[in-house]
């Protein structure tokens, strides 16, 4: 269980690092292509909720492009093949599959919030709701239940 | 810890896999300890679906599937700790060194034989550290062989393990297989469509044929009981009528015929006749050459 | 090379060889049960010695244990090779007599093909018996 686990984290730092580099700087570059094309006023990007909404954005797509090239590149290796050659049951293998994916969505949970405080706290305008928003965006666009929550709560 | 006969370590029981354009119909086999079966069949008559579903990495649709008594996929984990498996395309991470994947791998397994692994890794030349996409194609072939052996499994499966490898590096394949049944609880099945590798080491010979298995016989029983019966002249009229004789064609000089059961044959046949023994290649072209095309 | 010619089986101090042909069309068991038999008639293999285990015999030889298993089997029924449960095979101690017969067996078939070739031929008896005389001969002075 150990090793499968070590299997699925070590493709998130050591290998195909240099791959990894690339995904990142082309997203950077079209980010920031599509905000320049849209223009400051539409995205608002110097608004501090829109900035965290891109950053929350992008560090979404980066966290699921990362998971899905792992599942690729195993794929590719017929990997899923091999570790069902091993003696371990094939619910273990997708236990840690999933527990992996949990795992890094609890570390772009945690990056986010630093990020997105950092950011409020620059701005001198931290406050609890305006912190939820950008998760409330985030996690489940605007006419998601976290948004009709966040509706009643900050109220009238 | 189970009922079962001790010198069977692969049942296959009724199984069966339905695709689209392909059936694996009612497959039955065993191998006893101490053999080595030779998988026989063209490409694409169900030997590779039927290695994929006995390690269950394809579902079957029915059928029974026990290793050493134990039932798959019930069993999976203790049953996968005495099986090695070389699937059809090497199954290793191309990313990875030779090393990185022992080391890996030897986690899972109880009984990894690290000595043995050395050993092998030594006498295959496989280099250890050079990642898998560098070695050419009978390197990792070989590189597989030594992983599956690695944890000193009972039963070893290699689904097509010499085909598209160079006649010296198939000869050490070979060898390595030979030299794994010396201990005598061991057993090997291995499909290949290369008759005269399955000739030379094979024990039981095992047919399969557009999904359906022709025949799972001992070798040399199998060779015995069929012959070419030559007939010269016309004389060989009345014994091309016999049922014992199948696939018959007036030649230049006479008949030719093939028949199944040679001892009953020589006992019934009278006249001016001879036979003649088949090669395995010669049997499997005409039990197999026909139908399908 | 393995399996390609000549095989030596080291038995205790003395190199025994055996000789078989993966190509040959003559059958691997029968193959290998007449070189044992020559082996043994020819005294290369004393009477109780033990005879290789299947398996080993088998990957020296590179051939199916099977094979092999056959091969004792027929040596067994011939009565050259006696069978010790959990121990092994051994060489018999063979009478004179069964020796010789042994021995005329092997000239004898190729023997009929040449009476039979001779025949067909038209060749007199006197003439055939003179040239196997002159063949004798002819091979002893090498």
């Amino acid at each position: 269980m150990n090793m499968l686990m070590q299997r699925e984290m070590e493709g998130d730092v050591a290998s195909g690092f240099g791959d990894k580099a690339v995904s990142y700087m082309l997203f950077g570059i079209i980010s920031i292509l599509l905000t320049w094309v849209l223009g400051p006023k539409v995205t608002g990007v110097f608004d501090i909720n829109s900035m965290n909404q891109l950053v929350s954005i992008m560090c979404l797509l980066i966290t699921v492009s990362s998971m899905s090239s792992k599942l690729e590149e195993d794929h590719a290796n017929r990997q899923l093949s091999f570790l069902q050659t091993l003696p371990v049951s094939k619910r273990q293998i997708v236990h840690v599959k999933f527990q992996h994916l949990l795992l890094n969505g609890c570390l772009m949970f945690v990056w986010l919030s630093v990020v997105t405080s950092v950011n409020l706290f620059i701005s001198k305008s931290w406050t609890l709701e305006s912190w939820i928003q950008v998760w409330g965006f985030t996690v489940y666009r605007n006419n998601g239940p976290a948004s009709l929550f966040l509706e009643r709560l900050s109220g009238p | 810890m189970n009922n079962h006969d001790e010198r069977t370590l692969l049942e296959v029981n009724g199984l069966t896999k339905s695709y689209l354009d392909f059936q694996l119909r009612d497959v039955n086999i065993q191998v006893p300890a101490g053999t080595i079966m030779g998988f026989l069949g063209r490409n694409g008559a169900g030997k590779s679906t039927m290695m994929k579903a006995i390690m269950d990495l394809i579902k079957r649709d029915e059928g029974d599937i026990r290793v050493l008594g134990m039932s798959m996929p019930e069993e999976e984990v203790a049953v996968k700790e005495q099986v090695g498996y070389v699937g059809d395309t090497p199954l290793l991470n191309n990313a990875w060194t030779m090393e990185r994947t022992l080391s890996f791998a030897r986690h899972f397994y109880p009984n990894w034989d690290q000595e043995a692994v050395d050993r092998n890794l030594e006498r295959f030349q496989v280099p250890f550290d050079k990642k898998i996409s560098e070695l050419s194609k009978g390197m990792k072939v070989k590189a597989s062989l030594i992983l599956a052996m690695a944890h000193q499994p009972k039963l070893l499966l290699l689904d097509e393990p010499t085909s598209g490898l160079d006649p010296v590096v198939r000869t050490e394949v070979l060898e390595l297989l030979l030299d794994f049944v010396q201990d005598e609880s061991r057993g090997v099945l291995f499909s290949s469509h290369i008759t005269s590798d399955v000739e030379k080491i094979a024990d039981w010979v095992t047919v399969i044929n557009d999904g359906e298995i022709l025949f799972s016989e001992d070798k040399e029983s199998l060779l015995d009981r069929y012959r070419r019966i030559v007939i010269p002249g016309n004389g060989g009229g009345k014994a091309v009528e016999t049922p014992l004789l199948f696939n018959c064609q007036s030649t230049m000089g006479g008949y030719v015929g093939y028949t199944d059961r040679f001892d009953r044959f020589q006992k019934v046949a009278s006249g001016k006749w001879r036979s003649e023994r088949l090669t395995l290649e010669e049997l499997f072209v005409l039990l197999t050459g026909r139908k399908g095309e | 090379m393995k399996g390609y010619g000549t095989i030596y089986l080291a038995r205790g101090c003395s190199d025994v060889l055996i000789h078989i042909s993966q190509t040959s069309s003559t059958p691997m068991y029968e193959q290998v049960l007449s070189e044992i038999q020559r082996l043994i008639v020819m005294g290369h293999m004393k009477p109780d010695e033990m005879l290789p285990s299947i398996r080993e015999l088998s990957k020296e030889l590179m051939t199916s244990g099977i094979t092999i298993r056959r091969a004792y089997q027929e040596l067994e029924r011939s009565g050259f090779i006696y069978t010790r449960k959990g121990k092994g095979s051994f060489v018999s101690t063979l009478s004179e007599e069964k020796l010789a017969k042994w021995k005329l067996d092997q000239v004898r078939v190729p023997l009929l093909e040449s009476v039979v070739q001779a025949k067909k031929l038209n060749l007199e008896e006197e003439q055939f018996q003179d040239l196997i005389k002159h063949i004798w001969q002819e091979t002893d002075e090498h």
